[in-house]
C-alpha cells in the first residue's frame, strides 16, 4: 500500500477542510491587512511609550492602571471560554464539539498570548519583565509569592501551556491524515507536527484516556486562572473590589466575553470558507442560548454587586456604586448594561438565535460591553476611592488607544494565520461523530446527512 | 506463508464486524490502523500501555507540587519577609502556585506521556498498514503465523467486507 492514494476520492470532510487552506481570496487578505495595520498603530505607540515613558498615557495618580490593564483582563476573559466550553462539550458529548472546538481552543490560546502583552506594556520598564519569574539573581530577592500579581505569572503561564497542548493534541490526527493530501510547506510541517501519529489502536487508546484527563485539568485550571485574575482587585481593600463575589463574577464574565468572540469568529469563518455543513446554525442557536444564559447571569452578579454595596454599611462602596451610575463616568456604566444585559435578550427570539447577522451584532455588543464593564469597574474605584481629594478623572489617549487596538489587531491577524495554516475543524472528530455521505439541501449548501 | 495480512475496510462498522468475527475464531492479536476513533480500536483486545496514564498524570501533578512547595517555601527561607501579616511561610496564598504547578506538571506528563508510549507501541503495526489510513479507509492487520489452513480460511471469511486484503511485508 502506498502512502498517497491519489485515484482516491477525497471525501466531503477533507475536501472542504483542504479547501480552507487553499490560496485566500480578497476578502481574507483585507481583513489581514486591517488586521496587520493596527498591530503597527499598536506597536509604534508602544515604541513611543517606550522612547518617552509613560507619560504618553493618561494614566495618573489616583488612576494608576486603566486601559491597558482592561484589555488584560479582558483578553484573559476572551481565552477563558475557549478551552474550557471545548472540554466541557467534551465531557457532554455536544455535537457542537466537533464544529467549533478547535476554534474554540485556537482562540484561547491566541487570546492569552495577546493578554499575556498588556502586563508587559503596562509596567513601563518592560525590558525588566522578567524580574517577575523567579530565578537565583544578583540582586539576592525573589518574587513575593503572597502578591497575586506573582500569581498571575503562574496561572498565565500554565493555563496558556495546558490550553496550547490541548490544542495540539487534538490536531495530532489531523496532521497525519491531511499530510497525506497535502502538498507545499504543509506537507512536510504536519508531518513534523504530527509527532509520528499514525492512528495505530494503541495510540487511539492513549489518545482517548488522555484527552479526558487534559479536559479534566483544563476545566479547574480555566476556572482558577479567571479567579486569580479577580483577586489581583479583590485581595486590595479598595471599594468596588474588595469583594467575595470577584472570582465567580470574572468567571461568568469571561464566559461570557468568551462565547460572544466565539460567534462572532465562527460567523466569519463559517462565511469565509463555506463551512455551513459544519458549522451549522443549530449550533448558532446553542451558542445564542448559552450566550442569552450567561447575559442573564451576568445581570444577577450586577444586581447582587449593586445590592450589597448599598446594603453592606461601607459608605465609600455605597457612593462609589452611585457614582458609577450617576457620575462621570455614567455612560460607560449604562453601555455596559445595554450591551450586557439588554441587548442579549433579543436571543429569547429563536428567529434571532437562528440569523447570523443578529447573532453577530447581539455578540459584537457583548464584546464591546465587557470591554467597557472592566474598564468601568476599574477607573471608577481608581477614581473615586476612599479619600475625596484624590479623586480624579482618567481619560485614555491615542496612544493608549493604539495599543488596545493593536492588541486586538494581533489577536485577529494570529487567529487569521491560524485557520490559514491549520486544519479549522476537526476532521478526526467530525469523522467520528459524523459518518456521512453528501447531499446538497435546497438552498445549495451541501449538508452532511447523518448516517 | 505471510507474516499476516493487511485488510483495509472503507466502512469502520465492517471493520468492526470483521474483528468481532475474527475474535470468535481465537484470533485476539489482529492490530487496527484508523483515522478516527472508531469503535474497531477498541476491539483489538491488545494490552496497552494506557492504563499507565492516570498514574503517570498523577506523578507529574506531584512533581509539579513538589516544585511550588520547594520554590515558595525555598525562596522565603532564602529572604525572609513578612507581607501582609502573614507569617514566611504562609500556606494560603502559597496554595495558589501550588494548584497552578501541579496542573501545569499534570498536563505537562499526560502530554509527553501520550507522545512516548505511542511512539513504542505504533512499532506493534507494520509501516503499510499504518500507511493505508486515510479518513475514508482504515486497516486491520492480521497475523497469520501458526494458523492451519482451515483456520485462515475461517479468518479470511471473517474479513470479507475489506475492499482489499494484502500481504504484510
Amino acid at each position: 500500500m502506498s502512502a498517497s492514494q491519489p485515484q482516491l476520492p477525497v471525501p466531503p470532510i477533507e475536501k472542504d477542510i483542504l479547501a480552507t487552506l487553499g490560496a485566500p481570496g480578497w476578502r481574507y487578505w483585507l481583513m489581514l491587512a486591517a488586521s496587520v495595520s493596527l498591530v503597527v498603530w499598536g506597536g509604534w505607540s508602544f515604541a513611543h511609550m517606550m522612547q518617552v515613558g509613560m507619560g504618553t498615557t493618561g494614566l495618573n495618580s489616583p488612576v494608576m492602571w486603566g486601559s491597558l490593564i482592561t484589555t488584560f483582563v479582558f483578553f484573559i476573559g476572551i481565552s477563558h471560554s475557549g478551552t474550557l466550553v471545548s472540554a466541557i462539550l467534551f465531557f457532554t458529548r455536544s455535537p457542537l464539539r466537533a464544529s467549533i472546538g478547535r476554534s474554540a481552543e485556537a482562540m484561547t490560546v491566541i487570546a492569552i498570548m495577546t493578554a499575556g502583552l498588556y502586563p508587559i506594556i503596562h509596567l513601563g520598564r518592560n525590558w525588566l519583565f522578567f524580574w517577575l519569574l523567579p530565578y537565583p539573581n544578583q540582586r539576592m530577592l525573589w518574587p513575593n509569592f503572597h502578591s497575586p500579581l506573582v500569581w498571575d505569572v503562574f496561572a498565565i503561564t500554565s493555563y496558556v501551556t495546558t490550553s496550547a497542548l490541548f490544542l495540539y493534541m487534538g490536531m495530532l490526527p489531523d496532521f497525519t491524515l491531511l499530510a497525506r493530501r497535502l502538498s507545499g510547506f504543509r506537507r512536510p510541517l504536519y508531518k513534523i507536527l504530527s509527532l509520528g501519529f499514525s492512528g495505530t489502536d494503541s495510540e487511539w487508546n492513549l489518545f482517548e484516556r488522555a484527552y479526558p484527563l487534559f479536559a479534566g485539568i483544563a476545566i479547574p485550571l480555566a476556572v482558577s486562572v479567571h479567579s486569580v485574575v479577580s483577586w489581583d482587585f479583590a485581595m486590595t481593600i479598595m471599594p468596588g473590589w474588595h469583594s467575595t463575589i470577584f472570582a465567580p463574577y470574572f468567571v461568568a464574565g469571561a464566559i461570557f466575553s468568551g462565547l460572544a468572540m466565539a460567534i462572532i469568529l465562527l460567523a466569519f469563518m463559517r462565511r469565509g470558507y463555506k463551512l455551513e455543513a459544519y458549522i451549522r446554525l443549530e449550533h448558532f442557536d446553542m451558542l445564542a442560548k448559552l450566550l442569552l444564559a450567561m447575559s442573564l447571569v451576568m445581570s444577577v452578579v450586577y444586581l447582587t454587586e449593586f445590592f450589597l454595596a448599598i446594603f453592606r454599611g461601607s459608605s465609600a462602596e455605597r457612593d462609589l456604586f452611585i457614582w458609577r451610575a450617576t457620575g462621570r463616568y455614567a455612560l460607560v456604566y449604562w453601555a455596559v448594561i445595554l450591551c450586557n444585559c439588554i441587548i442579549p435578550l433579543l436571543a429569547f427570539s429563536q428567529k434571532a438565535r437562528r440569523s447570523v447577522p443578529l447573532l453577530i451584532f447581539i455578540a459584537i455588543a457583548v464584546t464591546a460591553g465587557m470591554w467597557l464593564e472592566r474598564f468601568m469597574f476599574i477607573i471608577t474605584t481608581l477614581a473615586h476611592n476612599y479619600a475625596p481629594f484624590s479623586w480624579g478623572f482618567y481619560r485614555p489617549t491615542m496612544a493608549e488607544a493604539g495599543m488596545c487596538l493593536g492588541g486586538l489587531g494581533w489577536f485577529f491577524m494570529l487567529f487569521l494565520l491560524f485557520i490559514k495554516i491549520f486544519p479549522c475543524v476537526s476532521v478526526a472528530e467530525t469523522l467520528q461523530g459524523e459518518p456521512a455521505t453528501e447531499g446538497h439541501d435546497a438552498d445549495g449548501a451541501h449538508e452532511v446527512q447523518h448516517a | 506463508m505471510p507474516k499476516g495480512w493487511i485488510a483495509v475496510f472503507d466502512d469502520p462498522d465492517r471493520a468492526a464486524q470483521s474483528l468481532r468475527d475474527l475474535r470468535k475464531l481465537g484470533v485476539t492479536n489482529a492490530r487496527v490502523a484508523s483515522p478516527a476513533a472508531y469503535p474497531a480500536v477498541h476491539l483489538t483486545g491488545q494490552p496497552g500501555p494506557w492504563r499507565a496514564m492516570g498514574w503517570l498524570v498523577l506523578g507529574g501533578g506531584l512533581v509539579g507540587l513538589a516544585t511550588a512547595i520547594s520554590l515558595e517555601v525555598g525562596t522565603s527561607i532564602l529572604h525572609p519577609m513578612h507581607v501582609g501579616g502573614q507569617p514566611v511561610i504562609a500556606w494560603v496564598p502559597f496554595g495558589v502556585i501550588m494548584f497552578e504547578l501541579t496542573m501545569l506538571g499534570a498536563g505537562l506528563t499526560n502530554f509527553v506521556s501520550m507522545v512516548v508510549l505511542g511512539a513504542i507501541s505504533r512499532r506493534k503495526v507494520s509501516r503499510a498498514a499504518r500507511d493505508a489510513v486515510l479518513s475514508d479507509r482504515l486497516a486491520v492487520e492480521v497475523p497469520t503465523s501458526g494458523h492451519s489452513p482451515e483456520q485462515l480460511a475461517a479468518m479470511r471469511n471473517a474479513l470479507a467486507g475489506a475492499l482489499a486484503i494484502s500481504e504484510s511485508p
